[in-house]
């Protein structure tokens, strides 16, 4: 008997549990179906499995030369690990974090090389600070975006800080800072200290904004302030006098320190941090002492117990005894041997990482898109052929919302909310113009992008001309509805890429994105799109054609409108309004609000074909009878008050550039909507077979989303976009050539959405 | 008969409530037990669970199972007072939860946590989820499909990316 299938949320439930000192678990779990694959790189997955536990540590490195431990690296669970490079098999292991370990290629000093333990990539030989000799230092790894507050569910492998410091023989202290982004150090710091602490490879960081160096043997820790770049000197308590571990108290940036007194008693210690000035006069304040002789069992201390490294997060020290190696968790007080013997001096611990299937979102940066204004003027270059100078004229709309300024760039990292705005676009060779798009794009929405191209090259061109340099890119949107529902969009855009680099990997490196001219297809939701579609083009989108993937096209009368959240709140209430009553006035009319002179429906029967056509060539008449007509601009109300404006625009603008376009004037409509498309068939020459009339109605039906995340998400494409997953913790769980999202997404897949699926393309396109 | 026996009442329990199960089953249990199920205990709330509580998407013995589950948990609240009771119940409960879900297989355990889930028994569905969870370690890919009944639908060039993009977790 098979097992009844799971929820998405109970298979959540499950991977959630997946045991957390085994991420092998979740690698192959990532391979079992792309519905799991998805689950497991959501991010919101991914926060709330690290919620339930600290990434688990994984082993340790250290830097014992010692026949027990040939390998650097010493596993604590059932870990395969690959060794390090050769060259780096006596490389001292300096620092170790989110995933990625510092190693100093011995023998020559501050040879810092950045190593990915559990890929056994070696990820970056780092160039050699420009610093004097220094005679003691250590060095950390830090995420770059630490500072940003990364929550480091995948920075490994992004961008990456190496810290080093160090003395010289005069107790000159140094620091310099590498970024991995520039491939430099920074100038390097220098400061006097009172003392030269005898440093000693040991102690990360306690936070990103510390970076100390602690000696071995109690005499000083070093502070490095990585924000104005200040070294200092800071005093362990003075009753140490033998080695401690420098720990993070509370996540909260109080440094803390842990050291074994009298031979048994483990003590922590906090710093009060408002008495350091870098006068090197700290307040140091014992908060808790462990008695550790109930906890380590068999202790002769024939050798003294030394703690030897900290595990941030997971709060977890180790500690070396003449029996081994132990680590003790400091919240359940749980000791665990990971080491039968080994006289380490200092290790460093490696912990788990996950990496969620966003790391597009990090990783880049810049807008790789060019602004509004150039959206539009490119538009408008294009249409008119590219022989023609582009006209330096913002697009209607724009100059109408007077108040805002169209040449702002984008702003980046903010995909939460993306506003479509249409800009129309009539390409020659298709005789039509599509547009669609999008305000606010980010780093994501264009990695995204970047994302599913390869597998997104399957379409042709439209021109060949275009093909040499150009590829086809989809561009996932997605939009919301009052009532909560997300639509996700997926636009088809001709992207060109730099002319300077050609790969595709670097296309959206400093592109040009240029909307598709004549091959934009949309899937979305019927109900969204039609009503998007009347709202959108007041002037031609009374008819839609519906298209199955392998039918022709059919056409179809829309009579419904939906308000959507993203486009200007006011202009689309207004339109719906009007359309609404227009709607009630005459409901065979479809969407009358688009034109007042829409012909019955009837007559575009088996005729729709050409009927189409004739409409869209008219546009323009059609405008020019809105702005003529009073009565009807009464009878539209706001909405038919928009439209007519637009229409007088067009025509005043005709005036002025002595230039009459029916994409111009169109443009002005286009304002409200979010996504519209027309298009007519210059190259299909037969009519449809079949007429199919999907069931719209006049309101959008509310459909409750069935999942939160889904309707939260923005981008549901992005849990589509199985081929970004990875998991807990892998490396590259990514495809190099991502699995096709479906044609059917999640959202509209559930039962309870009965949303019909449209596939509505432009004519122009050939398939 | 249904509303008599929502009326009666035992010694510790109050008001008895009917669940039915989707095969026509009937189980008697009191309120406290059947309240840890949030959906019923949502239900008592509203006062409609007068002619017994119909739930259609729960088999007879799968019922029985949570029935019996509930009411060995029932008693967790009633003896939180007392210490002595209480550690040692919660040894029998912990006993009779592993005892539970280790004798399961595979098609009954899923069921069980679609009705831990619909009937919203948060530590039932946990502790169900965490078996299934801890079956899954160390096993491939193929295991975890034929565990969930699941269709591979990666083509093979997907799935070698993936299984060498991750070497590291795959032993074969």
């Amino acid at each position: 008997m098979n097992p009844p299938e799971l929820m998405d949320d109970l298979v959540d439930e499950i991977l959630l549990r997946l045991p957390p000192d085994e991420p092998a678990c979740l690698a192959r779990a990532s391979a079992v179906c792309k519905r799991w694959r998805r689950l497991l790189s959501d991010r919101a997955f991914l926060l709330r499995r690290r919620r339930r536990a600290p990434p688990p540590l994984l082993g340790f490195l250290h830097n014992l030369d010692d026949a027990d431990h040939p390998d650097r690296f010493v596993p604590t669970t059932a870990l395969p690990i690959p060794p390090p490079p050769p060259e780096l098999h006596c490389g001292m292991a300096l620092d170790c974090r989110h995933g990625c370990a510092l190693l100093d290629a011995y023998p020559s000093r501050i040879d810092l090389v950045v190593w990915h333990p559990m890929t056994g990539h070696l990820l970056r030989r780092l160039p050699r600070p420009d610093v004097p000799y220094l005679f003691y230092y250590n060095a950390a790894v830090l995420c770059a975006a630490a500072a940003a507050g990364c929550d480091h569910l995948d920075c490994h492998e992004g961008p990456f800080r190496v810290v080093v410091v160090g003395t010289e023989e005069d107790n000159e202290a140094w620091a310099t800072v590498y970024s991995s982004e520039s491939d430099e150090w920074s100038p390097p710091t220098s400061a006097r200290l009172a003392r030269g602490p005898e440093f000693c490879v040991e102690g990360p960081p306690p936070s990103s904004e510390i970076r100390s160096t602690s000696p071995s043997f109690g005499i000083g820790v070093v502070k490095f302030d990585m924000k104005r770049h200040r070294l200092s000197l800071i005093d362990p308590p003075a009753e140490l006098d033998d080695g401690f571990v420098l720990m993070p108290l509370d996540n909260d940036g109080v440094l803390g320190l842990a050291a074994v007194e009298d031979h048994s008693l483990l003590s922590v210690w906090s710093m009060d941090v408002s008495l350091d000035h870098g006068h090197g006069v700290a307040n140091w304040e014992k908060c808790r002492v462990i008695e550790l002789d109930s906890l380590l069992p068999n202790l002769d201390h024939s050798t003294p117990v030394l703690p030897i490294g900290f595990v941030e997060g997971a709060n977890i020290i180790f500690l070396r005894t003449d029996a081994g190696v132990f680590t003790l968790e400091l919240r359940s007080m749980r000791v665990t041997k990971v080491c039968k013997n080994g006289f380490f001096y200092a290790v460093v611990p490696y912990t788990s990482f996950y990496i969620p299937g966003v790391h597009l979102q990090q990783q880049h940066s810049g807008p790789q898109i060019s602004n509004g204004r150039a959206w539009g003027s490119q538009a408008a270059n294009m249409r008119r052929g590219s022989s023609e100078q582009p006209r330096e004229r913002a697009p209607l709309h724009q100059q109408r919302r007077a108040g805002r300024p169209v040449n702002s760039q984008r702003p980046t990292g903010d995909m939460v909310r993306s506003s479509g705005r249409a800009s129309r676009l009539a390409s020659q060779d298709c005789s039509v113009l599509t547009h669609v798009l999008v305000d606010h794009y980010s780093d994501r929405c264009t990695c995204r992008v970047k994302a599913v191209t390869s597998t997104a090259m399957n379409r042709e061109p439209v021109s060949s001309s275009l093909k040499s340099r150009s590829i086809w890119t989809p561009m996932i949107q997605a939009t919301s509805t009052l009532s909560g529902t997300c639509n996700p969009i997926m636009i088809w855009q001709f992207v060109q890429p730099d002319e300077s680099r050609t790969t595709t990997g670097s296309v959206l490196g400093e592109t040009t994105l240029i909307v598709c001219m004549g091959c934009t297809f949309l899937f979305l939701s019927a109900k969204m799109m039609a009503p998007a579609c009347s709202a959108a083009l007041p002037t031609m989108g009374r008819r839609m054609m519906l298209m199955k993937l392998t039918e022709r096209p059919h056409d179809c009368e829309v009579g419904s409108m939906v308000p959507t959240t993203y486009s200007e709140r006011t202009e689309m209430t207004a339109v719906m309004r009007a359309s609404q009553k227009s709607a009630l006035a005459n409901p065979s009319a479809g969407s009358s609000s688009s034109s007042p002179a829409s012909p019955p429906s009837t007559s575009c029967g088996s005729n729709s074909w050409r009927c189409l056509e004739e409409e869209v060539g008219d546009v323009g008449r059609q405008h020019d009878e809105a702005a003529g007509a009073g009565e009807v601009e009464g009878r539209r109300g706001r909405g038919g008050g928009d439209g007519v404006l637009a229409g007088g625009d067009g025509v005043a603008e005709e005036e002025r550039g002595g230039v009459a376009e029916d994409g111009e004037e169109e443009e002005g409509g286009a304002d409200v909507g979010l996504v519209a498309v027309g298009w007519r068939a210059p190259r299909l020459t037969t009519p449809p077979q079949k007429r199919e009339v999907p069931r719209t109605r006049r309101r959008l039906e509310r459909t409750e989303p069935s999942r939160e995340h889904l309707t939260t998400s923005i981008f549901p494409l992005s849990s589509a976009n199985s081929a970004m997953i990875s998991s807990v913790a892998f490396p590259h769980v990514a495809f190099s050539s991502p699995p096709t999202a479906p044609h059917a997404y999640t959202i509209i897949n559930t039962p309870q959405q009965q949303v019909q699926l449209l596939h509505i393309q432009c004519l122009g396109c050939v398939w | 008969m249904a509303a008599a026996a929502a009326e009666a009442t035992t010694d510790g329990g109050g008001k008895m409530i009917i669940l039915i199960s989707a095969d026509g089953k009937r189980f008697e249990v009191t309120e406290a037990v059947a309240s840890q199920s949030q959906l019923i205990s949502n239900m008592i709330e509203d006062d409609c669970t007068e002619n017994g509580v119909r739930l259609p998407n729960v088999d007879g013995d799968i019922l029985t199972m949570v029935v019996d589950y509930c009411n060995m948990h029932a008693g967790d609240a009633a003896a939180a007072g007392d210490t002595m009771k209480a550690s040692s119940t919660e040894e029998e409960l912990k006993k009779f939860d592993a005892e539970l879900v280790q004798a399961l297989e595979n098609p009954v355990l899923f069921k069980l946590i679609l009705a831990a889930n619909f009937l919203n028994i948060k530590s039932l569905l946990d502790m169900t989820c965490q078996r299934v969870a801890d079956m899954m370690s160390g096993k491939t890919p193929e295991q975890m499909r034929e565990t969930f009944s699941i269709e591979n639908d990666f083509t093979p060039e997907e799935e070698a990316a993936i299984r060498q993009e991750n070497a590291w977790a795959f032993d074969d």
